[in-house]
Formats: structure tokens, sequence, C-alpha cells
């Protein structure tokens, strides 16, 4: 099936540095921020809604319910917008702002360098707390949020007041951590394996071998009563994207079930693969899954029995997933692209 | 491969983003001929990135910045193609090294961004990794962002320092010495000088411990000298790091007034690299050294493009210091020119200083050298022409810069105002001689200068007791030079000074140095009736007073 890719033109220019684009599922709206502004439009068509002038030159963004977050880890600064209403609030961070999340009517900023998160909504700036040393990701789920360090392992969970409820010390050096039903994942590229903790307890309840060097995970369906939900993890060294079931409390077996599909490998058998370099990020959007290789740049759409090139030459930050199975991504010549699905779904 | 190349590579960021840690000439060119034959002859392609790292880091030594800038460019675009090629063919953990030394070209490049996203993406991999941060750290120090570089260096140093602990390897305990220095250098930069110190002086500790002994004979046997930013052996990567541990202690003592603690932390560097050319400058440098006219000599020797040195002589010279002796190398013929300018010699000066930069025009030393002659001889449009071709950021542009802000230009415009009979100032007399000798005179203005007579005190040479005439060629007005053209006697004696009216009449060059030509009218001694002058060609018309 060809993809459907809907071009609209954003700009003439290209951007000189790398722009960030997000989606808003409650506003239906993608934005485009970088050099100086931030572009809003309408989720459908791209229209333009309208653009302002932005302070600072983001290195990561997110929405949530209807606002922007944009960080500047390089400056140290934040800004917040209200798509809606175009109120925004611009402040300072801790030293260098690496991740965040939506949390209680605001966002949470991971600051790793800061050693903190912070809370921050369109009013003013809220606390301040210490989180593991060097800490480099943030994920909020089952009503917390989860900070984990890279250098160090270790883990922490935070509730709603931002008290600390639990920290453990893991093994250090994964790559991505992500929160799906009762269940936090930890990525290991070195050891070639996925750790699943509990969320309450952050006990380690199992770990299972996925391929050679598993790099980035996303759950592509929530565990219920009957099953425990199915997870996709990125391997650019075997240049798969492995399909594993997610961890259930019953089950008592370790290095369990690694192959239940192969994806990146041609249909037949053959040596050839659709993913030469492999990929190392994956975006899920509705029910469709996208990966990502960012040595070469290029996105790729993953359906049940292939992986197919969608688009070149953009950066892993130009891409927001729609929620609705397609993507919007600014391409290399500054077009604000749609693929994948129909946006006006 | 080992990944060896990688441990050094916080000190190549400290090396440039310090103005110190710079080797010699004479050293310097070894080295650079040591790189580029392992350029020829290197296939694996992590070490070319290496190479290319260390040659930048040469280059910039020697202030050469455009070459530093391809090398660091081709040391990205191969560590680009090193990311590309290791993911095709599956080994991640050098997709994530090279992506680290990408990030590390990067930054060498100014492109804070890129490298800040190349970080983060190597990361990713080897998140575990204390060479990646500490890679990391370096980068954000070459940005100027100490406070990232801090953090950075500190995660750097507890990886390493739990895998030191598990092993008595010296190779694991040199890397967490290194990883501390780049603390040190992170904690310096964040204006916490007394962790810094008290950091480094624990790595140097540590160095001189038996944990080191074999690394040490290692150093002695194979007469290791060479100082690189990226090194691949233990002994090199010892001799590089004791060098930037004592150079970087000594700064900071210096900086904090602790001058006996700064020398000793320089002659520490001098026992392994005699030829240092930061110790050496440093030590000249130093109040209380006792020959600082030879401490010069040896630094000058080791380093002859030094802005450093070079201002530091001329303040040496200034206040009344002896001229080192002479040498017959390009440090010889650079303090020769300064000594030039102490003396006025300012077309030997200028002479001398166009005859090094032809030798290196590249040299941002010599450019900065010539430049400095060109504001001290008024030739300010000149130096600022050679400023301006300086590349923006370095710190001999800044200087002239400086210096180029509180030159006054020499203004004509009192020949306007002056009456017939005018008593210039050294200014005056400045900006007509430097106006002459350029051409830079307008038609109305020589006109002036045709018109009016000067009057002016000077020093004139002692005369026999039975003579009665005094005899004069050339001599000095307020600092300038000036010459008749040929001797003049003037009829009866007077006092060492008097009072001379003349006219200018040109300018020409007298022993070296820029002098006015006068055409003499009067001389009178001090207070006395006025003394008459006599002109070869004349009788004497003996009217002059005896004083």
């Amino acid at each position: 099936m060809k993809l459907l890719v809907a071009i609209f033109v954003l700009h003439a220019t290209a951007f000189a540095a790398t722009p960030v684009v997000i989606f808003d599922a409650t506003t239906n709206t993608v934005a485009v921020a970088g050099e100086g502004e931030i572009s809003v439009h309408e989720g459908s068509r791209g229209d333009l809604r309208y653009a302002r002038p932005l302070d600072l030159e983001p290195t990561f963004g997110i929405a949530a319910k209807g606002q922007i977050l944009l960080l500047d880890a390089i400056t140290n600064r934040g800004v917040i917008l209200d798509i809606e209403s175009r109120r925004s609030r611009s402040f300072r961070t801790g030293e260098t702002p690496v991740d965040a999340a939506a949390f209680d009517g605001g966002f949470l900023v991971l600051c790793r360098d800061q050693s903190s998160i912070s809370h921050h909504t369109l009013d003013g700036d809220g606390r301040i707390i210490a989180v593991p040393e060097q800490s480099t990701m943030l994920e909020v789920g089952a009503n917390r949020a989860f900070v984990y360090s890279s250098s160090s392992g270790e883990l922490a969970s935070f509730g709603e007041k931002l008290n600390e409820v639990s920290r453990t010390k893991t093994n250090n050096g994964a790559s991505d951590l992500e929160i799906s039903g009762t269940y936090l994942y930890l990525v290991y590229p070195r050891k070639g394996r996925v750790e699943a903790f509990d969320t309450k307890t952050l006990e380690l309840r199992e770990h299972f071998t996925v391929g050679a060097v598993p790099v980035d995970l996303v759950s592509t369906s929530e565990p219920n009563l009957i099953g425990a939900g199915t997870l996709a993890v990125a391997d650019p060294s075997s240049k798969r994207v492995w399909r594993e079931e997610g961890s259930q409390s019953e089950m008592q077996a370790f290095s369990r079930g690694f192959l239940r599909g192969m994806l990146g490998l041609g249909l037949y058998g053959g040596k050839s693969t659709e993913i030469p370099t492999g990929v190392d990020r994956l975006f899920k959007s509705g029910k469709r899954l996208w990966a990502y290789d960012t040595s070469s740049r290029t996105l790729y759409a993953v359906s049940t029995k292939r992986i197919t090139k969608a688009a070149e030459n953009i950066d892993h930050r130009s891409i927001a997933p729609d929620e609705r199975g397609g993507v919007w991504i600014m391409s290399a010549g500054g077009e604000l692209q749609h693929v994948g699905g129909r946006a006006d779904q | 491969m080992t990944s060896r190349l990688l441990i050094f590579t916080a000190l190549l960021t400290l090396s440039v983003s310090s103005s110190f840690a710079q080797a010699s000439r004479s050293g310097t060119d070894f080295e650079l001929e040591s790189l580029q034959k392992k350029l020829r002859t290197t296939r694996d392609a992590l070490d070319l990135v290496s190479i290319h790292l260390n040659l930048g880091d040469v280059y910039t030594s020697r202030r050469e910045s455009r070459l530093a800038a391809e090398s660091y460019e081709m040391a990205q675009a191969t560590a680009a193609q090193l990311r590309s090629r290791s993911r095709r063919e599956s080994h991640l953990t050098l997709y994530a090294t090279a992506t680290a030394y990408e990030g590390l070209a990067f930054a060498k490049l100014g492109k804070t961004r890129e490298s800040f996203d190349r970080f983060e993406e190597a990361l990713r991999f080897l998140g575990d990794s204390p060479k990646i941060w500490n890679l990391y750290s370096g980068a954000m120090l070459l940005d100027g962002r100490p406070e990232k570089a801090k953090f950075l260096a500190l995660s750097a140093v507890r990886l390493a320092a739990e895998e030191a602990a598990k092993t008595s390897s010296p190779r694991a305990h040199l890397d967490l010495e290194i990883y501390r220095y780049a603390l040190a250098s992170a904690q310096a930069a964040s204006n916490d000088t007394r962790e810094a110190v008290d950091t480094l002086e624990a790595v140097s500790s540590k160095l001189d411990s038996r944990t080191f002994s074999p690394i040490r004979a290692a150093v002695e046997r194979e007469e290791k000298f060479e100082i690189y930013s990226s090194v691949r052996g233990d002994a090199d990567a010892f001799v590089s790091l004791f060098n930037r541990v004592h150079l970087r202690i000594g700064k900071l003592r210096e900086e904090r007034g602790e001058i006996l603690l700064a020398r000793e932390a320089y002659e520490k560097v001098l026992e392994l690299r005699s030829d240092d050319r930061t110790a050496l400058s440093a030590l000249a440098r130093l109040p209380g050294e006792n020959d600082r006219a030879a401490s010069f000599a040896r630094a000058f020797d080791a380093d002859p493009s030094s802005l450093d040195l070079i201002l530091a002589y001329r303040r040496h010279l200034a206040s009344g210091g002896r001229p080192s002796a002479t040498s017959a190398n390009r440090g010889g013929e650079v303090r020769r020119v300064i000594e030039e300018l102490a003396l006025g010699r300012h077309r030997d000066a200028d002479e001398r200083s166009k005859a090094l930069l032809t030798q290196r025009p590249a040299d941002e030393g010599a450019r900065f050298l010539r430049a400095f002659v060109l504001i001290e001889t008024g030739s300010v449009s000149d130096a600022r022409k050679i400023s301006e071709a300086l590349p923006s950021q370095s710190r001999e542009r800044k200087q002239l810069e400086r210096m180029l802000e509180s030159v006054v230009a020499p203004s004509l415009d009192f020949l306007e105002a002056a009456s017939t009979s005018h008593v210039p100032s050294s200014d005056e007399l400045l900006a007509v001689l430097r106006a002459l000798r350029d051409d830079e005179i307008s038609a109305e203005q020589n006109r002036r200068l045709d018109v009016l007579s000067f009057r002016s005190q000077i020093v004139l040479p002692p005369i026999a007791a039975d003579s009665t005439e005094t005899e004069l060629t050339s001599g000095v007005i307020e600092q300038v030079a000036f010459t008749f053209g040929r001797p003049i006697r003037f009829a009866g004696r007077f006092e060492s000074q008097a009072t001379l009216e003349y006219k200018i009449v040109g300018a020409t060059v007298v022993d070296g140095r820029d002098a006015l030509l006068l055409e003499p009218l009067t001389l009178r001694s001090a207070g006395f009736q006025p003394a008459v002058h006599e002109l070869p060609a004349r009788a004497a018309t003996p009217s002059g007073a005896t004083p």
C-alpha cells in the first residue's frame, strides 16, 4: 500500500537549525518551532492559524491538552504556549533541560545537569525537587512521575505532589524508559535486554533478551485482562523491529519468547534488509508504528509485514505523530508534510 | 581498535580553551610532522578522526586558525562517514563513539547545537561510558558552558572511579585521573578555583604515586616528550596529563598570587619537557625571577609567536629591564624588534617585523607583532588592516582592537591654529613626523609648515673647554629625533640646554630612527642674549654671549 503523503508548503526557505514539530490532539493543531518563530497550523490540512516570535531555539517540545512546552537545553530556557488563547510564558530552567512530561495541569521539566525536576504552568513555576544525579529520562504514568539516571542507574518515582515515593538502584546505561500499564520498562543496548519493573514498588519483575542491541521501545497495545499487551523494540544492530509480548505478573519464565515477529528482513528470508542501517527510534501514532534511523535521518512506516521508507533527510525532532496513524514532519526543504493515513480523519 | 584514543580528548579541549598548554614551535614542528606521517599511513577511521583533531589542536596552538578549522572539518567529515558505515556494519559501540567524536569536532568548529545533538545521541547508546561523558564535558567547556561541563565531568569521574575500584591496572587509574583533570578545568572555568586547585593537587599526587610507576618507567624508557591532545598509549597520555596538570596548577596559583607555588608548578613541567613554552613564558613573566632577561630569552626561543611574551617583554624593557642576550633564531629576532621599539629605532623595528611576517605569513603571532610595531610607530590604519584580517575570536585580534581603541590618532590640526612661532608638544612633533614620513600631509598643511617656525629646548653635546663654537648635527626634541642633515656650527658656548628655533622641512632616517629634518634658525641659551648660528657656507657672526 502506498503511503499517502500530503505536502503543505510552510515556508519557501529551509531551516538552518532543526525545527521541532509538535502535535496537540486536544486542539488538533500542529506547531513548528525554530529559528525565532513558532507557527501553529490546523491539524487536518496544515493551514496556518498563526505565527509568533520565539525567543529560544528549541531542542525539545511536547504538547498536552492544548498547551505546548518548548525547551532549550543549551541556554536553559523554556516557554509554554496556550494554543487557543495564544498566551505564553517564558521561564528559566535549571541546567540542561532534556526531557519533560505533562503532569498535574502543567509540565514537569527534567534538568539533567541540575539533577532536578520542576513543575511549570502557564501561570508560574512550581516546585523544584532533587532527583538522582544526572537523570536523563522522565516519564509519567500510573499517576506517578518516573526518573532514571543512565550514569548512576538510579530510578525514582514521585507522587502527585512530587513527593518521592520510591527509589532503587538498577543497572546503568539504559537508553529508554517507557511505562505500559503497571510496568516500567528500561531498555539496555549494551546488555541486549529489556528489564521490567513494577511501577508501584520499582521492584524488578522480569527481564528478557531482545535481539542484539535494543535501543528504543514503545507499547503498541496496552495490557488488558486477556493479554499483556505488546511492545515494539528497535534494534539497529540486527536491523529489526522486534515485537514482544509485554510482561505479565503471572509469568515466571525469564528470557522467554523473544521472537513473536520479525520485521525488517526481506519477506522471503533473504539477507537483504529493508532498513540497511537499522532503526533506533520508534513512534506510535494511533495503531500505527513508525520507525526512524538517526544515522541516515530516515523515517519508515512499519506494518505487520514490512518496513517502508517514508521520508528522508529529516530530524527526529521534526516528527510529530498525530495519533491517527500518520505523522507530521518538517522536510529539509522547509515543507510541512503529513505522511501516512489521512490527516483529516 | 582500542578506545584509548577517546581518553584524552578532554585535554585537547582544555588546551584550546585556555591560552596555555601550547608546545614550543620546534616541539610543534615535530608533532606536526609526526601526525602528518601517521595520517599517510593510518587506515583505521577512528584513528584518523583522532589525528585530524590533534592536527587541529596543534595548528590552533601555533595560531594558524584556518589550518586548524580545515583539520576539524576533516575530523567531522571522517567521523560522519564512520557513523554511517558502522551502522551499516552493525557496530553500535563504534557508531556511538564516532558520534561522540563528531560532536567534539562540531564543538571545535563552534557549532554548539550540532555538538549537543551528537552527544545526546552517543549517550543513548553509551550512557554508562565515562569516556563519552568526559568528551561531552570537554565539548561544553570549549563552548564556554562550564556549568554543564562540570556536571558532565562529575559523571565521568564517578563512572571511572567505579571502574578503577575494580582493578589495579594503571590504565584504568590513568583514565580516572584524566577525567579528574577535566573536572578541575570545568571547576576553574566556573570560578570554583579553590576546588579546582584541590582537584589538581590530588591528581598530581596520584601521578607521583606507585600506581603509575610502570608508566613512568615506560616514559623514561621510550623518551616520551610529545604532548598530544588525543593519544593512543599510556605513556603518551601520562606525559600529556602531567604537563597539563602542572601548567594548570601554575596558572591557578599565579592567579591567586601564590607566586612561589606557581613557580614550583611551572618548573615541574620543565622537568619532563625542558622547552615547554608555556612554562618558560610563565617563568619569565613571574615577578621575583632572578634573571628575567635569560628567562625571556629561553621563553622566546621556545615560543617566538607568543602574544603574552611579546607584551611582557615590552613591559619588562619599558620598566628598565635588561634586554636578553642576542640569539640567532626567530625568538632572538622577535626580541630585537621589541628592543628596537623600546629604543625608538622604529625603522629597524619596522623592517625586521616585516621580514618576520614574510617568513611566516600565516602565523598569527607574527601578524600581531607586525601590527604592534605599526601601532607603536603611528601607522594606525595599516595596523588596523592586519587586525581585521585576523580571525575574529583570536586573542591577537582582541588585543590589537584594545590597543587600537586607545590610540589617539596624531592630528595636524594645531598647524591651523599655531602662531607664526610655535612651541610644539611631543605629540605634535610626532604627528608631523608621521605625516611627512607616510606622505599623508595635505598641501595646505605643507604650506603652513613653510610659514611656521618652531621653538624647542634641546640638549647640546659637551664641547672642549677652549672651544668657542658648538657644533650640532642631530639630536632629540621631546623624544622625537631630528637632524639638520649636515653639521651646523653655532658661534659661542652654550649651556647643556638651549632653545632652538627652526623650521621643519621634511622627514628622514637617522641611525634607524625616523627623524625630522630641520632648518635651524637661531640657537639661544636659556635666559641669555640670543646667539647666532653659523651655516657652513658663511662666516660666523659672533654675537653669542658666553654663559
